[in-house]
C-alpha cells in the first residue's frame, strides 16, 4: 500500500545540491515528489503562488520544505521567519539544511520554528544516505498536515490493531 | 503491570558500553554507512510525556530493545512535564530532571493536554528550542494541524503493539538522535 504522494519543496541556490538531492531522493523509492526553487525569495513567490508559480494545480502547497540557509536575496533564515509568522504556512514542517556546523546557527533555526536542522552532505555517497533516511522518515513515517490520505504506516497499525 | 503512581520514575537504563554505531534499523537499512558519518551523540535524555500505563510499559520495553545507548524517561500528565522541564515541584534538580533533548508527547493527557503544553514550551525562550515530537494514537488532520501550528516538531501516531513501538523507536533514534543536529542544552 502506498501512501499518495505529497509535494516536497527544497530552496537551494547550489544546482549540484538540488540534481544530488533529486537523484537521491529518486533512489530512495520515495512516493513523495520533489521539487526545487533557487532562493528564498522563489520559495515565498511558490508558496504564495506569485508570478510563474500562480496555477495552483501545478505548484501544490508542499507538505514539507528542504530549506538551504545560505541563499542570495532571502536568507533560510529570513525566509523561515516568514513562513512562521504566516497564518497559513506557519503549519508546514520545514527541514533546513546548512553547511554551517554553528552551534548558533542552529539555535537560531529552531528559534524561529525549524522542524529539524541536518548538516548539509558533502560527497555523493552522503547525500544518498542522508537523503534517503530523510524520505523515509519525513514524509514515510511522519503525519505531515497537507493531504488527507491513509498513510500505508497507519494502516499497518490498525490491520495489527485488528487481530488483538 | 505498572501502576501509574509507582511507575513516575521508572526510567530505562541503558547499557552505557553499548556501541553506538551498530545496530542500524532494518527500515532504514539503505544507509548502512550514515552511523559512521554522523557522530552519534550521547548521553541525551528523551523525555516522554503519557497518560497510559499500558504505552509506557510498551514503550520502556521497545526502547531497552533498540538499545539506543540514551536515556528514555517518563511523565504523566501535562502538568508534570511542566513541572519537570520548569524544574518545579519533584524535579527541583539536574539529577532528577536533566534536560530532555527531545519530547515526546501526548495530546490527550490529564490536567494539561498536550496542546496546552506545547503552549507554553515554544513560548518560553529558554525552552521553545526542544524538539517536541508529537506521539499520539489520533491523526485527525485537523489535530494535526492544529499542532504544527503550536510548534510541533514533528506529528508521529503513536502504535500500539510492541513491534510498533520498536520501529517507531528504531526511526526515532536514527533520524533524531545519529542524522539530526540538536540544539546544545
Amino acid at each position: 500500500m502506498m501512501r499518495h504522494s505529497k509535494t516536497v519543496l527544497m530552496a537551494d541556490d547550489d544546482p549540484d545540491n538540488c540534481l544530488l538531492t533529486q537523484d537521491a531522493w529518486e533512489e530512495s523509492g520515495s512516493p513523495h515528489t520533489i521539487r526545487f526553487v533557487r532562493d528564498g525569495a522563489e520559495l515565498l513567490d511558490y508558496l504564495y503562488h506569485r508570478g510563474k508559480f500562480s496555477d495552483t494545480d501545478d505548484y501544490p502547497l508542499p507538505g514539507m520544505i528542504l530549506l538551504d540557509l545560505n541563499m542570495p536575496r532571502k536568507n533560510g533564515h529570513q525566509a523561515l521567519k516568514e513562513i512562521r509568522d504566516h497564518d497559513v504556512f506557519r503549519h508546514i514542517p520545514v527541514v533546513v539544511r546548512t553547511t554551517s556546523i554553528d552551534e548558533d546557527d542552529t539555535r537560531r533555526s529552531y528559534a524561529l520554528g525549524a522542524s529539524a536542522c541536518l548538516t548539509k552532505p558533502r560527497s555523493a555517497q552522503e547525500f544518498h544516505s542522508t537523503v534517503g533516511a530523510l524520505s523515509q522518515y519525513w514524509p514515510g513515517m511522519v503525519e505531515l498536515p497537507l493531504g488527507n490520505e491513509n498513510p500505508a504506516w497507519d494502516v499497518s497499525f490498525n490491520e495489527v490493531r485488528e487481530t488483538l | 503491570m505498572i501502576s501509574t503512581k509507582t511507575a513516575i520514575h521508572h526510567t530505562v537504563e541503558c547499557t552505557p558500553t553499548q556501541p553506538s554505531l551498530v545496530g542500524s534499523p532494518p527500515d532504514l537499512t539503505k544507509t548502512p554507512q550514515l552511523s559512521l558519518i554522523r557522530g552519534h551523540q550521547t548521553g541525551i535524555t528523551i523525555l516522554m510525556a503519557d497518560d497510559d500505563p499500558d504505552d509506557c510499559l510498551l514503550a520502556r520495553e521497545a526502547w531497552e530493545e533498540i538499545k539506543s545507548g540514551h536515556e528514555l524517561r517518563f511523565v504523566h500528565d501535562g502538568q508534570e512535564i511542566l513541572d519537570y522541564v520548569l524544574r518545579r515541584g519533584l524535579y527541583t534538580t539536574q539529577q532528577s530532571a536533566p534536560r530532555p533533548r527531545i519530547i515526546l508527547l501526548d495530546l490527550n493527557m490529564p490536567k494539561k493536554n498536550g496542546h496546552e503544553v506545547l503552549g507554553v514550551l515554544k513560548t518560553n525562550p529558554e525552552l521553545q528550542t526542544i524538539p517536541i515530537i508529537v506521539f499520539t494514537t489520533t491523526r485527525h488532520i485537523d489535530e494535526i494541524i492544529r499542532a504544527y501550528q503550536e510548534g510541533a516538531n514533528a506529528f508521529m501516531t503513536k502504535p500500539s503493539t510492541f513491534e510498533g513501538y520498536r520501529d517507531t523507536f528504531r526511526a526515532v533514534d536514527h533520524f533524531w538522535l545519529r542524522l539530526v543536529q540538536l540544539p546544545n542544552q
